[in-house]
Formats: C-alpha cells, sequence, structure tokens
C-alpha cells in the first residue's frame, strides 16, 4: 500500500505535467452573452455519450485508452501524462480493494 | 430461445443501487441503503446486486452484460478541464478528484467480479453515458412510442440538461447544457444556503416554498443566471463556489443574499421562506421554457422526464398545466439511483439492439415501482414467533376493515405489504398511513413519528377513480411526482392571522385549509399519489375500505422511516420504526400488531443518533 505523501506527490505531478501547462487553453462557457440566441450546445463526446468501453485490462492498454480518449476529443495536450496517470490508476486500485470487505455481507432476511 | 439478461449499475456519487431486466422487462430494482441501512448510501451496491440476483433466479453466469451508469474518465476529462480553466487554485479539486475517479470509479469491473464473480457473458463492462442512462430510465418504460425526453440534473459528466428524443427503441440526444451551467446546482446552492443538505435537501426547500413570497426572483434573474427564451441558459460563476473550492457558493452569493448562509437546524425566517419561493418560481419558468423548447423540437406529444430536478413535483405539477406536451410520464427514481435501470435499457436497446414493446400512452412498464424484495407470509411469521411479537393474524378483508377502523380513530399505520418500493417514495408497499381529516395528523406524525421539521407537508394517496374529486388534477399520478390544488369544494376561509411574527410558520401550519387538513398545504397544495388496483391491490383495497367505512378515499401517506434513516425493507426494519416512534399499529401483510400488546421495547442502539439528520 502506497504512503499518502507518496501518492500526493505523484498527483501533484500529474497536476503540474498536464494542468499547469494548459491554464487558460480550455475555455468552459461561462461567459455571459446578451446578444445570444441560445445556449444550447451539440452534444458533446458523442463516442462516449451513448455508451463505451474502459480498456483497464493492464497498465499499458488503460495508458493507450488514455490517450486515444483525449486525441478523439480533440485535446491531445492532455494525454502528456497517459503512462503516469495509468500507472497511478493501477496504484490506486489497490489501496481500495478492501472497499467491499467493509461491506455487510448480503443478507435477504429479516433475521 | 435463452433470455437476455442485464444488470445495471449505480453506484459512488449517491444512491447506489442495482437493477435487473431480461429481454426488456424489469425483473428487480433496489437501492443499496434498504439493505446496508445508511441513507443514501453511496457505496458499491453489494446487497442490490445479490438481490436482483436472487430475484432473478440467475447466477453471474446467465448475465448477458453489466452496465455502469456513468462514464467515469468522461468525469475526469470534465474535472481536468475544469482544473485547466480554474487554474492552480484548484489542485484540492484535482487531487480528490483523481483519487476518486482514477482510484474507486473506473474499477466498476473489479468490483462485479469480487462481488458476483465475473462480469457476465459480454466478459467486460459498458459504461453507458450519464444523461443516456437518465433518460433511457425515463423513456424506454413509459407508455409511449416517441417522446421528447428531457434530463435534468446537477451534473453528469459534462452535461447538466438534455433534450433527447426518443422513436422506437431508438434515443438521439439532439442539444444539451454543460457544466459549469446547471439548473441542478443552481437549485443546490439555494439548499445549502437555507442551511439543507445539498443533494438531499432539495426536497424541503420545496416544501418550505410555499410559506415564502418570491421577493428574490429579480435579483435571481439579475446576478445568477441569463436565461433565453428557449430555455438554455448560463449561471453567472461569479456567484458559485464550485469551479476552484468545491463549495456551492461564493461570498458574493452570499452579500447579495444579505449574509453567511444559514446554520442547519437553526430557526427558519422568513428570508429562508422567500428564497426557497424565489428559486422555486425560477427553476419552474425554465423547466417550462425548456420543455415548449423540445416540443419544438421534436414535434412529440410525449414527454419523458428524469434527473433529480424531475423530482421537483411542484414544477411537474405546473408543466402539466401548461399543456405543452399532451401526455408527461416521469421516472420514479429520477435521480442518480434509477440509473441503473436506464444503463440496463441503455445496453439491451443500443448495444443488444432489442425490440421496444408498444406502449398504448396509458400503461407503463415499470409495475408501480414496487420492484423490490417482499416476504412471505411463513416468513414474517417466522420472524414475529422467534421473537415472541404479539401479533393478530387476519383474513384480508377484515385486516382491512380493522385498519380502516383505526384509522379513523386516529391512529397511525406502519403498512407493510409485498414488494418494495423503487425510488425516493413510498407507496403503499412500506408506507406510515393515517387519517387526512384529523387536523392535529401533521403535526404528530411530523414530530412523533418522523422526528422531523414541523413545517414538512404531507402527501395524500387517493383511489385513482376519485382524484378529480378532491384535486384539481384527473390524471394518472402513482408515482407522487405531481402537485395539484385542493379542491375549491372542499377548501375552508382562512382568516389572515393577526400579531404573528412573519417568521413563526407554526400558527400559519396550524390553520386549518380544507376537510383533508393534513395534506392540503399552505397554499392548497398537495403531492398526490393515485392508487390503481392493477400495480397495488392491497393499498387499493386498503383505500376502498377506508372509503366505504368513512366516505373520504383519502389517507396520509408517508415513507416508512424515520427521518435520516431510510425507508424499512425488511419486517425487523418496520418492526424496529414501529417500536422507536408513536406508529399504533404495524401491519405485516396480514398480521397486525398493536403497540400497547408489545414488550418494552429495549432499544439497544441509540438511533436518534444513529441515523444522520438529512
Amino acid at each position: 500500500m502506497s504512503s499518502t505523501n507518496d501518492i500526493d506527490n505523484k498527483i501533484k505531478d500529474i497536476f503540474d505535467g498536464i494542468v499547469t501547462p494548459n491554464i487558460g487553453s480550455h475555455n468552459l462557457n461561462t461567459q455571459l452573452d446578451a446578444a445570444a440566441e441560445s445556449y444550447y450546445e451539440q452534444p458533446k463526446s458523442p463516442a462516449h455519450v451513448y455508451y463505451s468501453f474502459i480498456d483497464t485490462s493492464s497498465q499499458e492498454s488503460f495508458a493507450k485508452y488514455i490517450e486515444s480518449f483525449w486525441n478523439e476529443e480533440g485535446t491531445p495536450q492532455f494525454a502528456a501524462k497517459a503512462n503516469e496517470l495509468s500507472a497511478l490508476a493501477f496504484e490506486l486500485s489497490k489501496d481500495h480493494e478492501s472497499q467491499s470487505e467493509e461491506l455487510s455481507p448480503f443478507v435477504y432476511t429479516m433475521y | 430461445m435463452a433470455h437476455r439478461y442485464i444488470l445495471g449499475i449505480s453506484a459512488y456519487y449517491h444512491d447506489s443501487a442495482a437493477a435487473i431486466i431480461m429481454d426488456g422487462e424489469i425483473i428487480a430494482a433496489a437501492q443499496e441503503e434498504r439493505f446496508s441501512r445508511v441513507k443514501h448510501d453511496p457505496r458499491f451496491p453489494v446487497n442490490a446486486i445479490n438481490y436482483c440476483l436472487e430475484e432473478a433466479f440467475i447466477e453471474a453466469s446467465d448475465i448477458d452484460a453489466v452496465v455502469f451508469y456513468d462514464h467515469p474518465f468522461l468525469t475526469f476529462d470534465r474535472i481536468t478541464k475544469n482544473c485547466a480553466f480554474a487554474g492552480e487554485s484548484s489542485y484540492p479539486v484535482f487531487n480528490s478528484a483523481i483519487k476518486s475517479m482514477m482510484g474507486i470509479k473506473i474499477w466498476v469491473e473489479k468490483h462485479v467480479c469480487k462481488t458476483i464473480g465475473s462480469a457476465g457473458k459480454l466478459g467486460k463492462i459498458i459504461f453507458a453515458g450519464h444523461h443516456m442512462s437518465h433518460a433511457a430510465s425515463s423513456y424506454y418504460p413509459s407508455p409511449y412510442n416517441n417522446a421528447a425526453i428531457l434530463s435534468l440534473d446537477g451534473v453528469g459528466e459534462w452535461s447538466t440538461t438534455t433534450i433527447a428524443k426518443g422513436d422506437g427503441n431508438k434515443i438521439e440526444l439532439l442539444q444539451e447544457i454543460n457544466y459549469p451551467n446547471s439548473l441542478g446546482l443552481l437549485y443546490s446552492a439555494f439548499t445549502y444556503y437555507c442551511g439543507f443538505k445539498v443533494n438531499s435537501g432539495e426536497y424541503k426547500l420545496m416544501g418550505l416554498a410555499p410559506y415564502g413570497n418570491p421577493t428574490y426572483v429579480k435579483e435571481i434573474y439579475d446576478h445568477l443566471i441569463d436565461v433565453k427564451d428557449d430555455g438554455s441558459y448560463r449561471l453567472n460563476m461569479e456567484y458559485f463556489g464550485y469551479l476552484d473550492t468545491g463549495k456551492t457558493t461564493s461570498a458574493k452569493f452570499h452579500e447579495l443574499f444579505g449574509g453567511d448562509p444559514r446554520q442547519p437546524e437553526s430557526a427558519i425566517t422568513r428570508k429562508e421562506m422567500d428564497l426557497a419561493a424565489s428559486i422555486q418560481v425560477v427553476t419552474e419558468e425554465i423547466v417550462i421554457k425548456i420543455a415548449r423548447h423540445a416540443q419544438k423540437l421534436t414535434g412529440s406529444e410525449n414527454l419523458c422526464l428524469s434527473g433529480g430536478v424531475a423530482l421537483n413535483c411542484v414544477a411537474n405539477g405546473k408543466l402539466l398545466k401548461e399543456n405543452i406536451f399532451k401526455n408527461i410520464w416521469i421516472q420514479p427514481a429520477a435521480g442518480d439511483a434509477g440509473g441503473a435501470l436506464g444503463a440496463c435499457y441503455v445496453a439491451e436497446y443500443m448495444h443488444f439492439g432489442g425490440t421496444k414493446k408498444t406502449g398504448d400512452n396509458k400503461n407503463d412498464f415499470q409495475m408501480g415501482s414496487y420492484l423490490g424484495p417482499k416476504f412471505s407470509e411463513q416468513e414474517i411469521e417466522a420472524y414475529l414467533d422467534r421473537n415472541r411479537y404479539p401479533y393478530h393474524k387476519m383474513e384480508y378483508t377484515e385486516k382491512n376493515k380493522t385498519l380502516a377502523r383505526e384509522m379513523d380513530n386516529g391512529k397511525i399505520v406502519g403498512f407493510f405489504a409485498g414488494r418494495m418500493e423503487f425510488g425516493p417514495r413510498s407507496l403503499g408497499g412500506r408506507s406510515i398511513i393515517g387519517d387526512p381529516r384529523n387536523p392535529g395528523m401533521q403535526s404528530k406524525m411530523n414530530l412523533k413519528i418522523k422526528y422531523r421539521e414541523s413545517f414538512r407537508p404531507f402527501a395524500p394517496a387517493v383511489l385513482r377513480e376519485d382524484v378529480n374529486k378532491y384535486f384539481d388534477l384527473d390524471t394518472d399520478s402513482p408515482y407522487m411526482l405531481l402537485v395539484a390544488p385542493v379542491q375549491h369544494s372542499i377548501r375552508k376561509p382562512v382568516e389572515p392571522l393577526a400579531g404573528a411574527s412573519v417568521d413563526d410558520m407554526i400558527p400559519v401550519i396550524n390553520q386549518i385549509r380544507s376537510d383533508l387538513p393534513s395534506i392540503t398545504h399552505v397554499d392548497f397544495s398537495a403531492r398526490i399519489q393515485t392508487v390503481h388496483t392493477e400495480t397495488n391491490k392491497a393499498f387499493y383495497d386498503l383505500l376502498a375500505e377506508f372509503k366505504a367505512q368513512t366516505g373520504c378515499s383519502v389517507v396520509i401517506n408517508t415513507s416508512f422511516n424515520v427521518r435520516g434513516e431510510p425507508i424499512v425493507c425488511s419486517p425487523k426494519d418496520a418492526y424496529l420504526c414501529f417500536m422507536r416512534t408513536d406508529i399504533d399499529v404495524l401491519a405485516l401483510e396480514n398480521y397486525l400488531l398493536f403497540k400497547e400488546e408489545q414488550p418494552n421495547f429495549d432499544d439497544k442502539e441509540n438511533w436518534q443518533t444513529k441515523y444522520e439528520l438529512d
């Protein structure tokens, strides 16, 4: 199990690698526009909003998934740390493996 | 031909749930909280999944596909881009999101395999879009063959509001509004500011609204939101904190409304009542505009609604009155729990290309939303005998006569019959019921049974054929999702209150407004459930008997729980709730238990601290 500091350092590294260099590059629709007739948009991410699959079968395949996801989204700059992000996901998943053990066993009965 | 089974899961946000369908028909659906006894339990729904498999009499290897109701990487994409927009200060938001998305949510398949042994015949999980799951949950079980579909919630991946068109077995997303602009988050901001819990206190804010005047509507439109004629909108993010702090509101929001948020459990003042009334008006106006636009866009005469905002039954009632659509159907589990059911349909119709059953525009495929566990008489009797609880086993007709008589005598009944409801409302499967003609019933039920705020109104359940006799409504409302006024013919004149403080709701609550005072809200409205013999014969027959004895075909129907507790699931849950409160009679199917006959109740836990206040 990884230490909290170790994990936090890796997260900061990913933040510095994909968020910091892109600050200001991505626009969320926060501008009010009195002249606009409508604020509706066409559905984003058509490849994902209906249904799709996420390949987490290995660290490598998940890294590839991340890369192709952000390429498809037209924002390849966010894929700079795909390998590190995938590695972190696999590491974090181990920390949470015991989650279901904390749950009560299923008892479909009133006793 | 082999049947096709699909298991749907929603989890990790709030109100996790599981559902299973067979060849497009619902077999079972339940929220995890009902089994774990943790309100709005967000954990992976181990118990609900196992229940669904047990109800379907299948094993994991029989499941054709397992579907998750949301796309965690698309959500991570949104959070990453949100942080890139908000800047360095958003690092804490990123840190917490990455742990949650990459550490837990992306690993659904692993949790499924650990719980039931495999991810079904497909061998991998299908991730359905969040709003697609919502849209599917309202369109496919509806009685329509085409419809405009509105999904309105806080946020799911990027979307907060979507308009789609359903035609046959296809759903096509047409337009959407994306994060950070969100009608659900706007409503939640007021929920938080008025001192209620976000994600569960919204219905309290809605219940508070009729006590106030909409004096802040102009401020909301002038400062917080820009709404176009077609219902599309954007929020002025200067007033909200969730872009970079994770907080709902900003200092500017507090300044606009004259101070810090109300502290939870502190006294409610005129300000909160007026804010509640104002945001309710704004919400209704926006929902109606969006619906008009959706009708133009799709050309359909049918509307399907889902998403947390669709639980705003006051807005739904106003929408119905506008007659924009000829028919409206609302998914009773409109929030995230219903996403589990929607996810099943996404796989059935979009992945496997199943054929949607032809609707008749009247009878839906939701089975009254009685989709949870049921307990046999043998199981109930064994439980009672084992614990030596005194009971009276009655014939069905005699039981109804007794319960009707008890209610007529002012007694409160815990009613447990058939399958448990799926969704946040008790609909006569697990309900606390009483006589709505009794003027003291609202106060007694709030303070001695539910232990909740006295301002909160109770809902009526009425025989379907009599709904128009009491209420200005003549349509089905089986899921308690429509609000309508009580008929003028049963209203009573209300004198203006002299000398009462403008902040004091109690004298207002205690005023008698109709022949059914306990279910008549201060604005003469009521949140109506129509009861149908086709979907809940036991509840229907009890109401019919109450009518035969009293001439009144309405009862108060509130959820069978105390404040902060999930609705009861099993006879044991029901017995505990019965003994911890002033419920007078417990009906477990045909077994009646009277409070005065029960042994001293030695409560082994302090339940009043066990359940977190909602």
